[in-house]
């Protein structure tokens, strides 16, 4: 039972990063129209560019984690006019190619140019110094706890902007009917580009979670999430952020409660095997409206 | 015939097979990765029943096909409801699905893969025979009344299906087509390596078959016989030094003619503007070969 709690722990911690980058793809999905399949491949980018500042300045963390954010943005929005038009032409499906293609460039990138094409680990600083909390028999690291409300606050911040801020509300508007948002004078260019900016902010935070629940990064990371991302928006329901969230934390614990439970490396068989099976039985989602 | 070109042939044969498969459920509008699942079972059944079963080639490729079109048919009949996004995304998840069980099953070697296929006398001939009588069946296919069946529920589905058009019947046929189309190319593909991986058929192969067929043009079958031979040249025959960028130069490219020329390169006004100019070019050159005689 002990072990039990502390692998739910775990998996929450690890359900949260996905969530953030789940919920980064949704936005992208409700302020430009477009699945950026690329979007978790930009993560990934974000936390190896964020190893070597924080290699370069000596693993300080005033410097390097505002430095993780605005790689982040950076990154996410040099992929907004290569969107565009795609995304004047609605054209879904092409969306999610050219995000493959942004994908094989980032992943080729990591694997050739940084760090010999080696994992690279992140230091203690940044991963709470290998913590572990103890409650009674219960044991796990200060770092999931860290990541489970970093990622709560996150979360409370995104839902304020989107349904308080004019902002926001201007990108549900053209996400509801992008012809009456525009006719109505929301602008088509600046809306795309402020979410696109806040999907940005995502993905720096995601990359430094990410380095603090794996504590390294591969460059098959991406791929991983990417597919879980993707996965997890259709599970809920394409375009429906708390649905995506739910099911998010969900997966991370089903993935690593399957971990230390199942024998040989079934996960990702079993979670994609369910996953396919709801989707199939209802093609708009769990949370998604009836057929 | 030196081995290089030999690989380069026998690859590009596979690589044309598995494109076209990705290219009927496409005229349909949908986005199906089934061919790359079916090749894998393809590949793995003609490598088992061969090494392990001592099976001849020609009765190797038939099980193979049987099994995967199986297989493609039953997963077609569940995906012939989903659309767009849904399809693209569910068939991926089975790509994903099928590498994992494949990598825990002992009876084929898991990870270890397999290796040691025997050699197939004639392999090259019966590629390229193979790609023929599947370039000439999706040629029918599509000038024949079910094409345009495709083209309009790749244009309007809702319309389509006003029309009276059985839309969940056609993709299931063409998605069943398409898989048995992938099991083909991959055993072949079995055949040309002589030893396989399940990592041969996860994502980078997704990848690298997506940026040919955009490339190369996906709304005309021919535009993938412009892409394939040269990017896959550039993977194989580039120096070291130079080809373990092409991924990086297969993205770039495929997001360059993303955002300019989202049609491909070969498109299908092209093709129709090229063969009026060969027609008014023939009509020129009759009355002149008419004359000659004379």
């Amino acid at each position: 039972m002990e072990n039990f709690i502390a692998q739910l722990i775990s998996g929450l911690a690890t359900g949260s990063v996905y969530a953030l980058i789940v919920v980064g793809m949704t936005l992208l999905l409700l302020a430009r129209g477009v699945v950026h399949f690329g979007f978790a491949y930009i993560v990934v980018m974000t936390a190896y560019l964020g190893w070597l500042v924080l290699g370069l300045t000596g693993n300080n963390l005033f410097i390097s984690v505002p430095a993780f954010i605005i790689i982040g943005i950076i990154l996410t929005l040099l992929t907004e006019p290569l969107f565009r038009p795609l995304a004047q032409k609605r054209a879904f499906l092409e969306t999610l190619v050219l995000g493959q293609g942004i994908a094989i460039v980032l992943t080729d990138v990591c694997s050739q140019f940084i760090n010999y094409g080696r994992n690279i680990p992140f230091p203690a600083a940044l991963t709470a110094g290998g913590a572990r909390l103890r409650f009674g028999v219960i044991y796990f690291t200060l770092a999931d706890i860290y990541v489970l409300v970093g990622s709560l606050v996150v979360v409370l911040v995104l839902l304020y902007f989107l349904f308080r801020t004019k902002q926001g509300r201007a990108i549900r508007a053209m996400a509801q009917d992008l012809d009456i948002a525009r006719s109505l004078g929301i602008p088509f260019n600046k809306t795309g580009v402020i979410g696109f900016a806040v999907a940005g902010t995502l993905a720096g935070i995601s990359a430094i979670l990410v380095a603090m629940t794996l504590e390294m990064a591969s460059p098959s990371l991406g791929t991983a999430f990417a597919t879980k991302a993707l996965v997890l928006m259709l599970f809920a329901g394409m375009g429906n952020l708390t649905g995506a969230m739910v099911c998010a934390l969900g997966v991370g614990v089903v993935e690593v409660l399957s971990q230390s439970f199942l024998p040989g490396r079934w996960t990702d068989a079993v979670v994609f095997g369910t996953i396919m099976i709801v989707i199939l039985l209802r093609p708009n989602g769990v949370f998604g409206a009836k057929a | 015939m030196s081995g290089s070109l030999l690989l380069y042939l026998q690859i590009l044969g596979v690589y044309i097979l598995l494109l076209w498969a990705m290219y009927i459920p496409f005229r349909g509008g949908q986005l199906f990765n089934g061919p790359f699942y079916c090749m894998a079972i393809g590949a793995y059944t003609a490598a088992y029943t061969t090494k392990y079963l001592g099976y001849p080639h020609g009765v190797a490729i038939i099980l193979a096909l049987l099994l995967a079109t199986i297989i493609g048919f039953l997963t077609a009949m569940a995906f012939s409801r989903t659309t767009g996004i849904v399809t693209a995304t569910a068939s991926m998840a089975l790509i994903f699905i099928s590498v994992a069980v494949i990598n825990n099953i002992d009876l084929i070697g898991a990870a270890r893969g397999i290796w040691g296929i025997p050699k197939f006398q004639g392999l090259l001939p019966a590629i390229y025979i193979s790609v023929v009588i599947c370039g000439i069946i999706i040629f029918r296919l599509e000038s024949s009344r079910f094409g345009r069946a495709l083209e309009a529920m790749r244009t309007d589905m809702d319309l389509a299906r006003t029309l009276g058009m059985n839309l969940p019947r056609i993709s299931t046929f063409v998605m069943t087509l398409a898989s048995a189309i992938g099991a083909l190319a991959g055993v072949f593909f079995a055949f040309t390596m002589q030893s396989i991986l399940a990592q041969n058929f996860s994502f980078s192969l997704v990848l690298t078959i997506m940026a040919m067929l955009f490339i190369g043009g996906r709304y005309t079958m021919w535009g993938i016989l412009v892409s394939a031979p040269v990017l896959w040249a550039i993977q194989l025959w580039f120096p070291s030094s130079i080809s373990q960028f092409t991924n990086i130069f297969y993205g770039c490219l495929l997001v360059i003619i993303l955002v300019f020329r989202p049609e491909g390169i070969i498109s299908r006004e092209m093709l129709q503007k090229l063969s009026v100019h060969i027609k008014s070019w023939l009509r020129k050159v009759k009355p002149i070969a008419a004359a000659t005689p004379n």
